[in-house]
């Protein structure tokens, strides 16, 4: 490790390497990770997290984009904006975040860190059948989406190494937001068609956290028409009142943006 | 940690979880950046880092160590007004000011890559900036301007520096 | 005319494009201190105990102000017209709202501030609270306001409701074809300017103070702040007019004189800078309104008279609100000319924070009811729109609800270009027709006694 400064409560290290970090934060208790900083920064300038130790991933690489063999490998420090080229569904989704000046700070491993109604790309990803990579106290792990979260993916001691997924034989995003930072997506779906053909479906904002919408790609695989896959979406979906939408507006909504993703791989 | 503010080395002493923002605000008195929301959302602490557009109050400073930072006041002075500068007086983009920092800077990095003066691209690249005051049509034809290559005669709005107050007589009354 | 159509420069321009203009917060003094707030957390409580001694004790806080520091602790912003205050600076008793300032702390940081309020002991006892204005009437419903109950009650001395009584309303309903009633609400509204509230208070060797202030009003604040700390003018000096947008956010002096206090205590300057979660949460709003409007129209499209119900929401005290109810009774029939008024408003306290002025105050949601109410009188009548608005609309020397003659109304000029601007059809007498004093048509019976006779009451 390079640096270790102190000051008032919380001691930041910065990493050199991916195996710095992963000893960083893993081997420390309590340890925060800070990378693009979008979400992190604000709590501590308002006083609202008690930060006892944090590791900066910002000298540790892990922001590398590797494609090789029909796969496409992101480290979790990768800026949103450089994820912007990724096939869709993900592509999109990244370049949406924010605006460019958060875009371009915020990392996709924050991004999937962050519960809704962040966490934009835990959609895409879970469409795309995305492998993720993290560490912890008891080593390395790899699992979907719903896998990480479920391990509780966010909490300290825990670091997020890379997310991979193969390229999609096509892929599409639907998202209600606008553009600015502002505008946090209410409703997003995410549809992929895999090189074997069958169609994958997932939504943020349908429930409370990211979750595949079954029930749609089902009705698609038995022959059945974009109509009745999107009005099938229903039943995996949570719909719910926050500040951005109510849930009646969010179950209106879901089969219109479903049919639209579905259009758009040309199903 | 080092960092070079407006072309001048600079050390500084706060701690490494502090956002530049503070650090330029309180640690360096450089006082354009402003404290409108310190979480992401209003654009009014917006800086160059590197030459990039980033917000202030989003970056610990331990993450700029060794950067190039610039601000407002590293754009232009009051006898040496940038393009950006001159353009945000001639179409009257600034009202109350507060958020004329961050635009100012913003809409420099725009110009300087080449940015056109489409009005739709022009208000893309300044999504993340809230202004109160103007409705923005102001700002966005300060910046294309800009892009457009306009000249601007600002000879009478540069004696404007010695705050003559322009009064009308019976107004308001 | 030198000025007028001239293009003339901002004579602040050149400092705001270059970072040289000075805003309150960009103010620094030696020795300056750093203020925060501890706010009620409870939308509605009775306060038990207050214990600040831990906070004192706390190493780098100079000074903490309670309800106990304030000369003049319960003060309104319209004493000087007559109407009696009811808001304490720093909560005594009773926390009234979520966000109510109980205490303020100032330190050497923001963040040793912010630790000694955590260390200040408040005992809460929770009280129901009331948020909806339609049931502040019910006689169980939890008392808001110390010093007029849940609604003020003293319009001219000793009403309950702010009236407008012009015509013959019973008439014009006797004689109207149709009746139309709708019942329209808005929602409250943050100004939301860039600058939270901000101010820098300094103490001067003489004892003077010298005032750092983002006030829209600066005489207003300045009265305020001498009321507060029962100082003469002559003590105190403002120093503002660079102000980080206010719209209407800036006139209720939230932050001065308790940073006054702060730094009459401690003897040092102290800055006291809102967070936007503050600004969101606990400045004053722009209201709330629940306004019920019943008018009575011909079958030819003339609106014959109208009787309306409004209550306003101003939050947990009065401040400004019965000037904006006010404002608001003399303009309730908004772009239109009605002869035959009958208006009942309230100005009812809630659990809310107080509520105060934003662009028309009093008039904005005002016009969102009057233009859809118009809307819907059009088509229960099967009218053109335009033709309806245009009809009725406000001409020269038409009276206003308080009876004042317009002498410049600009209701036709907007109606016809903004038929223009949309591409919808006018007829020629309507797309001719101009502000000008009604005659023939334009002047029915039901009309001539309330035109009157040019710039008089």
């Amino acid at each position: 490790m390079t640096s270790t400064a102190t000051a008032g409560a919380a001691a930041v290290s910065a990493p050199t390497s991916e195996a710095e970090a992963v000893a960083a934060v893993t081997q420390q208790p309590n340890a925060t990770v800070l990378a693009g900083g979008t979400l992190l920064v604000p709590q501590h300038n308002l006083g609202h997290a008690e930060i006892e130790r944090v590791v900066w991933l910002g000298r540790a690489g892990m922001s590398a984009i590797v494609r090789s063999n029909g796969s496409i490998t992101v480290g979790a420090a990768t800026p949103l904006a450089k994820c912007a080229g990724l096939p869709a569904p993900a592509g999109p989704c990244a370049a949406r975040i924010g605006d460019n000046e958060v875009n371009a700070q915020a990392t996709i491993g924050g991004n999937v860190c962050s519960p809704a109604p962040y966490g934009d790309m835990r959609g895409p990803l879970l469409a795309l059948g995305a492998q993720l990579h993290w560490a912890d106290a008891d080593g390395k792990h790899t699992g979907g989406v719903t896998d990480f979260v479920a391990a509780g993916g966010s909490r300290p001691g825990v670091l997020l190494l890379d997310v991979a997924f193969a390229v999609p034989a096509a892929g599409s995003f639907v998202a209600l937001r606008r553009h600015h930072t502002q505008s946090l997506c209410a409703l997003a779906v995410s549809a992929v068609r895999g090189g074997d053909g069958a169609v994958a479906i997932a939504a943020t904002g349908a429930a409370p956290d990211a979750c595949r919408l079954h029930a749609a790609e089902a009705v698609l695989a038995g022959g059945g028409a974009i109509a009745e896959a999107a009005a099938a979406a229903a039943a995996d979906a949570d719909p719910y009142d926050d500040a951005l939408a109510s849930a009646a507006y969010r179950r209106r909504v879901l089969p219109v943006y479903v049919a639209r993703a579905l259009e758009q791989i040309g199903e | 940690m080092d960092l070079t503010v407006n072309s001048v080395a600079r050390t500084v002493q706060s701690p490494p979880l502090a956002s530049l923002l503070t650090v330029l605000r309180e640690e360096l008195d450089i006082t354009s950046p402003k404290a409108g929301c310190e979480s992401g959302s209003c654009g009014a602490c917006t800086v160059l880092i590197d030459g990039e557009p980033r917000r202030s109050c989003l970056t610990a400073v331990c993450a700029v160590d060794g950067a190039e930072v610039t601000t407002v006041e590293g754009l232009g002075t009051p006898e040496d007004l940038s393009r950006v500068q001159q353009a945000f007086i001639h179409h009257y983009a600034a009202q109350c000011g507060f958020c004329t920092d961050g635009l100012v800077v913003a809409a420099t990095a725009y110009v300087s890559a080449g940015g056109s003066a489409d009005t739709a691209a022009i208000s893309d690249a300044l999504a993340g900036h809230y202004c109160r005051c103007t409705g923005y049509v102001k700002i966005i034809e300060a910046v294309a301007a800009v892009a457009r290559g306009d000249e601007f005669d600002i000879a009478a709005t540069a004696s404007s520096a010695n705050n003559t107050y322009v009064t009308i007589a019976g107004a308001g009354s | 005319m030198k000025v007028v159509g001239a293009r003339l420069p901002r004579y602040d321009g050149v400092g705001h494009v270059t970072g040289r203009t000075t805003y309150v917060d960009d103010v620094r003094m030696p020795g300056m201190l750093h203020a925060a707030a501890l706010r009620s957390p409870h939308h509605h409580a009775r306060i038990t105990g207050l214990d600040v001694s831990a906070a004192e004790a706390m190493t780098g806080v100079h000074a903490v102000i309670t309800h106990a520091d304030v000369p003049l602790l319960v003060y309104g912003h319209l004493s000087g017209a007559g109407i009696p205050g009811d808001e304490p600076l720093l909560a005594k008793d009773h926390v009234r709202y979520r966000g109510q300032p109980v205490a303020l702390v100032a330190a050497d940081t923001v963040e040793a501030a912010r630790a000694a309020c955590a260390a200040i002991e408040v005992g809460y006892e929770e009280l129901p609270a009331l948020f909806d204005v339609r049931l502040a009437f019910e006689d169980d419903a939890p008392v808001v306001n110390d010093t007029f109950g849940n609604w003020y009650n003293q319009y001219e001395g000793n009403l309950d409701v702010r009236q407008i009584r012009k015509g013959d309303t019973e008439a014009a309903f006797d004689a109207a074809d149709l009746v139309v009633s709708g019942v329209y609400r808005t929602q409250s509204q943050e100004q939301a300017p860039l600058e939270t509230q901000v101010c820098v208070a300094v103490p001067e060797p003489d004892g003077r103070l010298t005032v750092h202030t983002c006030t829209q009003a600066m005489y207003f604040s300045l009265g305020v702040v001498c009321s507060h700390l029962q100082m003469p003018m002559s003590e105190i000096k403002m120093v503002g007019g660079t102000v980080g947008g206010g719209f209407g956010g800036k006139v209720d002096t939230a932050s001065d004189s308790l940073t006054a206090l702060a730094a009459q205590k401690s003897g040092r300057p102290v800055k006291w800078r809102w967070t936007r979660e503050e600004e969101m949460l606990a400045s004053g709003n722009r209201g709330p309104w629940h306004m019920e409007i019943i008018d009575a129209v011909s079958r030819d499209g003339w609106i014959l008279g109208r009787k309306m119900l409004t209550i306003h929401d101003a939050g947990a005290y009065g401040r400004f609100s019965v000037y904006g109810l006010t404002k608001h009774s003399f303009h309730h029939t908004g772009a239109y000319s009605i002869p035959n008024l009958h208006f009942d408003g309230y100005v009812v306290f809630t659990n809310r924070i107080p509520t105060t002025a934003m662009r028309g105050y009093g008039v904005t949601g005002l016009s969102t009811a009057i233009e859809l109410h118009a809307e819907r009188v059009a088509r229960e009548l099967g009218m053109d729109p335009y033709e309806f608005r245009l009809k009725n609309a406000n001409r020269v020397n038409d009276t206003s609800p308080n009876r004042i003659a317009y002498e410049d109304p600009s209701t036709v000029e907007v109606l016809q270009s903004l038929a223009s601007a949309t591409g919808a059809e006018l007829s020629d007498e309507l797309r001719t027709m101009t502000r000008d004093q009604r005659t023939g048509d334009m002047l029915p019976e039901h009309l001539t006694a309330q035109v009157g006779s040019g710039g008089g009451h």
